[in-house]
């Protein structure tokens, strides 16, 4: 799950790309309204984690122009305020959900995947593809029942293909959902993971549309390979 | 007792009152005019009947010896002209011979059987002239005309007390309206009061209510962000200390080590933010205040900027050793302190945040006057300048803290949008007078 982290206290978004970190989500921190206005337009991202109170400008604005962009990803929005009016105006401006801080870090997880599954159209906690069962909450893959082993970046693409429901997706779609605005990453990063993906997971996982990108291939027969 | 049967009570007593005393001398004034009237009366037939025996006083002499009797056309009424030895030369029919008999001259009173007379006697030459009133005509002659003294009396009382209570429920009605509305509103509604044409008298209730109820609305709203805003710099150190507690949990080695660096680098936060909390107490109740009161401001601008994050940002103009300030040292480094830090996190992470320092004389007494001045945002999300009551104005705590150290110590703080899109916090305070 890629996840977009707009905090201004460092404190605070240390401890939660961490805390993300741990529960395989990749994270984008921006700590400022105008580079958060600005983050959509540069890459994808599964869900935001929204402050309001920031530096430059108000959270509820920022939610309102991307609202007003049409972007139409899920929002938790993460603040102190815990007013009643301010939690209604949140959700009012277009906010999925609205998390008070202090909060536990695993509820704040399994609400922001409960986002993310609901918006990917799914009501179970567990995606399944023929053999192949993943359940993003707690990382964990199994092919044929048996438990995968995946690190955090080939478990963010695959989450990315899956929930993508057989759409092609574009080297840069998929890059973000790995490194967010991570410039630095080399070309063929992306390529490594996919080889380790469909090594680890079967080679009809994930089909190249040359010239497009990548989409999910058909789902892996349940049967247990001989 | 409500005001309306209070005012109904006396003025309807009073009003009772008074037109019953009017009354009651108008009864015996009326009744003794009355009596006189009828007397003269009496004595203007007395003297009527002088009058026409003067005129033909042969007609008299040529009476018969025996009295001539004449039938009166109203009962109750007699007349008798008597000769100066005694005869009767005429005499009304149907008295009581003992009436007339041996009259005194003048008005007088007498009794005859169940019946009083009033008797009127004149001496017209060698004739006693006496004319008499039965007094039960006369008591029903009074009574007649007080009766119809009574009637349009009584009506205009009656009338009057209705005229009394409708006016007292009309001019009470903007009262009556104003117990209404305030009996109906709930204790949390903090509106005005409207009244439907408020009379003049009214007027300084209505806004002196009105003035009330707007400054505990601003007060309510006031405390509501300071509430929140301490609620807000409590949680946020919180919510690091714990999230990084968690990951700590779940963590080895290097990265458990620095999880928990930065949950101690929110304890010390959260720790400043109670020790400001404990400060703004004090500084409320006006309790622990240094008896120092006076600071030079170069010593106090070195302990607010000593240790301060984005110190290289800070710009100091005027520092004068001869500025010295009515508070005492302490309180001013925290106060300078709080505002260079809302200005250093408030605007864009390189630019400069100025402090200057100024005596002006033009007052009395002369004020020392800083200036916190940054530059903002380059492209400012926020339309609405901030205040120092405006949570938007950045740290609530830190803001609360140097209005109530500028209020102790009879200064101010304003803050105002300046020309760069950044915010000028101006902190005024008086100078002492060893400065």
């Amino acid at each position: 799950m890629h996840v977009l982290l707009v905090e201004d206290d460092d404190l605070v978004a240390s401890g939660l790309i961490a805390g993300l970190e741990l529960h395989h989500c990749v994270v984008d921190r921006v700590g400022t309204a105008r580079q958060a206005q600005a983050a959509l337009d540069q890459f994808e991202c599964d869900v935001v984690i929204l402050d309001l109170g920031l530096p430059d400008g108000n959270g509820l604005q920022v939610l309102s122009h991307w609202r007003q962009q049409g972007h139409d990803l899920p929002v938790l929005i993460l603040t102190a305020r815990d007013a009643v009016h301010e939690r209604v105006t949140g959700l009012e401006c277009g906010a999925d959900d609205y998390v008070l801080k202090p909060f536990e870090l695993d509820e704040l997880v399994a609400r922001l995947h409960a986002l993310v599954r609901r918006a990917a159209g799914r009501s179970l906690p567990e995606i399944s593809h023929g053999a192949l069962r993943v359940r993003p909450s707690t990382g964990e893959v199994w092919l044929h029942r048996n438990a995968v082993s995946l690190s955090r970046r080939e478990f963010a693409l695959l989450e990315k293909l899956l929930n993508a429901r057989g759409r092609v997706l574009t080297e840069d779609q998929l890059k973000d959902s790995l490194y967010g605005m991570d410039a630095g990453v080399e070309s063929n990063a992306l390529n490594v993971h996919i080889y380790h993906l469909r090594r680890k997971l079967g080679k009809e996982l994930i089909i190249t549309e040359r010239g497009v990108g990548y989409r999910l291939g058909s789902p892996v027969s349940s049967e247990s390979p001989s | 007792m409500s005001l309306r049967q209070r005012l109904l009570a006396s003025l309807g007593l009073s009003f009772v009152a008074l037109w019953l005393l009017v009354a009651g001398l108008m009864y015996l004034h009326l009744e003794q005019q009355v009596s006189r009237t009828l007397d003269q009366r009496l004595a203007a037939s007395a003297t009527m009947v002088a009058g026409l025996i003067a005129r033909q006083p042969e007609r008299l002499l040529a009476s018969p010896p025996s009295p001539l009797l004449v039938t009166p056309q109203l009962e109750g009424v007699a007349c008798q002209i008597r000769a100066e030895n005694g005869d009767i030369i005429l005499q009304t029919s149907g008295v009581d011979n003992s009436l007339l008999t041996r009259p005194e001259l003048g008005f007088s009173t007498r009794q005859v059987g169940d019946s009083s007379w009033r008797l009127y006697t004149l001496r017209q030459h060698n004739h006693l002239i006496t004319t008499a009133d039965r007094m039960t005509e006369r008591d029903n002659l009074t009574r007649s005309i007080i009766l119809v003294m009574v009637v349009p009396f009584a009506l205009a009382l009656v009338g009057g007390l209705l005229v009394l209570w409708w006016g007292i429920q009309r001019g009470l009605k903007p009262l009556q309206e104003l117990d209404t509305e305030l009996n109906r509103r709930q204790p949390s509604n903090l509106e005005p009061v409207t009244l439907h044409q408020p009379p003049v008298e009214l007027a300084p209730i209505v806004g002196t209510l009105n003035n009330l109820f707007a400054r505990v609305r601003r007060a309510v709203a006031r405390e509501q962000r300071f509430a929140s805003n301490a609620a807000h710099e409590f949680r946020t150190p919180l919510t690091g200390i714990k999230t990084h507690l968690e990951v700590a949990r779940r963590v080895t080695g290097d990265r458990q080590q620095h999880a928990l660096e930065q949950a101690g680098i929110g304890v010390a936060r959260l720790q400043r933010v109670t020790d400001q909390l404990l400060m703004l107490a004090r500084l409320e109740q006006g309790r622990d205040l240094e008896q120092e009161q006076s600071s030079a401001t170069t010593t106090t601008i070195a302990e607010a900027l000593e240790g301060l994050a984005g110190r290289e940002r800070v710009e100091v103009q005027g520092v004068n050793a001869d500025c010295q300030v009515a508070a005492p040292a302490t309180l001013l480094a925290v106060a300078l302190r709080n505002l260079l830090e809302n200005a250093l996190k408030y605007s864009e992470p390189e630019s400069p945040v100025l402090l200057s320092i100024e005596r002006t004389a033009t007052t009395t007494p002369a004020q020392i006057r800083f200036l916190v001045r940054d530059q903002g945002w380059t492209t400012d999300a926020s339309s609405e300048p901030p205040s120092p009551a405006n949570e938007t104005g950045g740290h609530g705590l830190g803001l609360a803290i140097v209005e109530t150290i500028a209020s102790q110590f009879h200064g101010t703080l304003t803050a105002s949008r300046n020309r760069w899109g950044g915010m000028d916090w101006v902190l005024l305070l008086p100078a002492s007078i060893a400065g």
